[in-house]
């Protein structure tokens, strides 16, 4: 009788977490309550890190194989919904939303911001050079390069074409970084920059006609899409929630896609991507060189960006310089990096208010990484 | 009226177009066919056949049932007087295995043995007068594809004839290696990404095009905006000169030109001090309650569901 119960609560045991658990799971749960640390504590996008950080948690609670539970099993719940990850359909959903949420206003009225955007995008390109020396395929370092452009989506619809092992680390890679955007970027940003370009005040933007607004996603998505249509599923579903929400007649379907929509699919993508951060999957070398390269690009495009603007300054007016302390924002983290200009800049003007200047290359970032990824996807796909 | 029945036409014509062409038929391509078969693939009776292969070029599912095979397309003129012509084999819409999975290969076998199977053809090339072999609609109206073959070089030689890359049709060759059910592209050759690593070790040459081509696409972009900007303020000077004040109003409009000027364009700033009296109005409304407990009977009583005259029965109807 003893035996028998003895044998049960070691078979028990066996089945347990505890019995189970390495020093990879604990490394790795203790990331995923740092992420969610961070986004409660100190409210870096808490949005993503609190899904992300608890999903690590999930996925990371040790297991027999073979029950259908983890992310990787076929026929686990999470499987299923890690399914719009790996088949890259949460993406576009997001840009949806996105679209639906964003007002180009700040680029239409000043559109030389829009090349802030496309200097912005250098990092993508040279983390992608840094990978192939460090002996990343060439996919591999597409997808691991995209992380430069601060967008979580897209860096996930890219890795889910070009590189599917990698995605884990390059989609917690890309959201950790574009939670860490005001902690990054401001020193870069002092770095590049002297006193007297952080007090340059920019021209008030010009009102915008609602006939601009509903023109512009239209002309956007036949320009760009023509031009790189392996983009096409992030510009599109970008240009069409930004439609909706201008052309006026569409608001229950804007208000749709920019609020329940939106929440549900970030809830699932920030879930599902942590939780598959299995130790096992995750904590290899490559993820670690992953969030070293990751690190590298953001702050080569923050660079390119700020100095970008240094370089356009040369050639305009006084009265229509451009504050290099926006040419952060050309990363498409929305609207962190905007708001990290804005803080900088009051810093050094109590009354110089950068942020709707900033929103434009802000934008134009999204629209560039988009450009990029589809530009990526149609060399290495 | 008329332009109406013109447009119900098109939309009737339309549909039958599209069912006709169901699923993009119209995307499939002869292949591969091969006739001196003595020794090499068998069909599910063991017999060497001649057969040809059929590739479905589109990314999508395309279902072959219904269409018609044929080695003589002379009846494809006449289909709507004289009916479907006899000797057109017309593949079987009941078996699940003509729905071709995208870009996938089908194999028919042409022994003039319909009755083997859907996948047998009645009719037999070595036997036949022509030399081609013809894909059509399954309203036996529109001629999908139509392969020309050198039939006796095919009959002489132990060689396959098809398309160098799958569904490429100016590709056609004679080839050595057959493979019914599979890719023609079976010579060894460097993948996109080989190339690439090959060509641009250091990524520098795709990093440069690529950086480019986000120059470019974003300055489009700008140029296009400018121009929006130019045209708008182009239609609003052209608005504001059509429109001209009556004379009583002149007087106020000259006093206040300076905010009649701006009235449908506010700078900047304001639109920001709106934006912040707006952002301020609504942070401070709160849908939070006084949280006073009280055990004191709330002042007003009257509620209709207190009121005794609803609570009461009406007089009842009598019936007759």
């Amino acid at each position: 009788m003893f035996e028998f119960f003895k044998e049960g609560i070691i078979q028990f045991f066996g089945y347990s977490g505890f019995g189970n658990c390495t020093w990879g799971h604990i490394i790795m749960i203790c990331v995923g309550l740092f992420f969610i640390a961070l986004g409660v504590i100190k409210e870096f996008e808490p949005m993503l890190l609190v899904p992300i950080g608890f999903g690590m948690i999930i996925g990371n609670i040790p297991f027999t194989d073979g029950l259908q539970i983890g992310v990787y099993e076929n026929g686990a719940v999470l499987n299923y919904l890690y399914f719009g990850v790996i088949k890259g359909f949460y993406p576009p959903l997001i840009f949806l939303g996105i679209g639906a949420m964003t007002d180009f206003s700040a680029l239409i009225s000043n559109p030389k911001l829009i090349l802030i955007g496309a200097a912005a995008q250098a990092g993508i390109f040279a983390a992608y050079m840094c990978a192939l020396l460090l002996g990343f395929t060439p996919q591999e370092a597409g997808a691991i390069g995209i992380i430069g452009g601060a967008d979580g989506p897209t860096a996930i619809f890219l890795s889910s074409k070009l590189a599917p092992s990698l995605m884990g680390a390059i989609a917690v890679s890309a959201y950790s970084y574009m939670a860490l955007v005001p902690v990054i970027q401001p020193p870069i940003m002092r770095l590049f920059t002297n006193d007297k370009d952080r007090l340059i005040r920019m021209r008030p933007p010009r009102a915008v006609s609602k006939r601009e607004k509903v023109l512009f996603p239209l002309f956007c998505i036949l320009l760009t899409a023509f031009l790189v249509p392996s983009g096409l599923p992030l510009l599109g579903m970008l240009f069409f929630g930004n439609l909706l929400k201008e052309c006026g007649v569409t608001k229950r379907l804007a208000n749709t896609a920019s609020g329940p929509l939106i929440d549900i699919v970030t809830i699932l993508i920030g879930l599902t991507v942590g939780a598959s951060t299995q130790a096992t999957n995750f904590l290899t070398p490559k993820s670690i060189l992953i969030f070293v390269l990751g690190a590298f690009s953001f702050v080569v495009a923050t660079a390119c960006g700020v100095l970008f603007v240094k370089f356009l300054n040369l050639f305009l007016k006084e009265g229509n310089k451009i504050n290099p302390l926006i040419g952060n924002a050309g990363v498409s983290a929305v609207p962190d990096a905007a708001r990290v200009s804005y803080v900088e800049g009051l810093k050094y003007d109590r009354t110089n208010f950068l942020l709707m200047h900033a929103m434009g290359p802000n934008v134009a970032g999204v629209i560039g990484s988009a450009v990029a990824a589809g530009i990526l996807l149609s060399f290495l796909y | 009226m008329k332009y109406l029945n013109k447009i119900l036409v098109l939309l009737v014509a339309l549909l039958v177009t599209g069912s006709t062409f169901g699923q993009s038929v119209r995307d499939l391509r002869f292949n591969e066919i091969f006739i001196k078969n003595t020794d090499n693939f068998d069909d599910e009776y063991g017999r060497h056949v001649p057969w040809v292969e059929i590739f479905n070029t589109a990314y999508n599912t395309v279902n072959l049932a219904g269409c018609y095979l044929t080695d003589d397309t002379t009846g494809l003129a006449s289909v709507k007087k004289n009916g479907i012509p006899e000797h057109w084999y017309r593949i079987p819409k009941t078996d699940v295995n003509t729905a071709m999975q995208q870009r996938s290969f089908a194999v028919f076998y042409m022994d003039a043995q319909p009755l083997y199977g859907t996948f047998h053809v009645n009719f037999d090339p070595r036997t036949s007068k022509s030399s081609y072999i013809a894909l059509i609609s399954s309203d036996g109206k529109d001629l999908i594809d139509l392969m020309v073959y050198p039939k006796q070089q095919l009959m002489d030689t132990a060689m396959s004839y098809g398309l160098a890359h799958d569904g490429i049709v100016e590709e056609a060759e004679m080839m050595d290696q057959f493979t019914p059910g599979s890719t023609n592209e079976t010579k060894v050759t460097i993948s996109k990404q080989e190339k690439l690593k090959r060509d641009d070790p250091y990524g520098i040459g795709l990093a440069v095009i690529s950086i480019s081509v986000v120059f470019v696409a974003l300055i489009v972009i700008y140029l296009m905006l400018k121009l929006f900007g130019y045209a708008t303020k182009k239609i609003a000077a052209r608005n504001a000169a059509k429109s001209t004040p009556a004379e009583e109003t002149k007087a106020a409009v000259a006093a206040t030109s300076t905010e009649a000027k701006d009235d449908d364009q506010i700078t900047g700033e304001e639109a920001a001090a709106i934006a912040m009296a707006l952002h301020m109005h609504f942070n401070s409304m709160h849908d939070e309650e006084s949280e006073i407990i009280t055990i004191d009977m709330p002042s007003a009583h009257y509620s209709p569901w207190a009121q005794k005259e609803l609570t009461m029965k009406k007089t009842p109807r009598l019936r007759k």
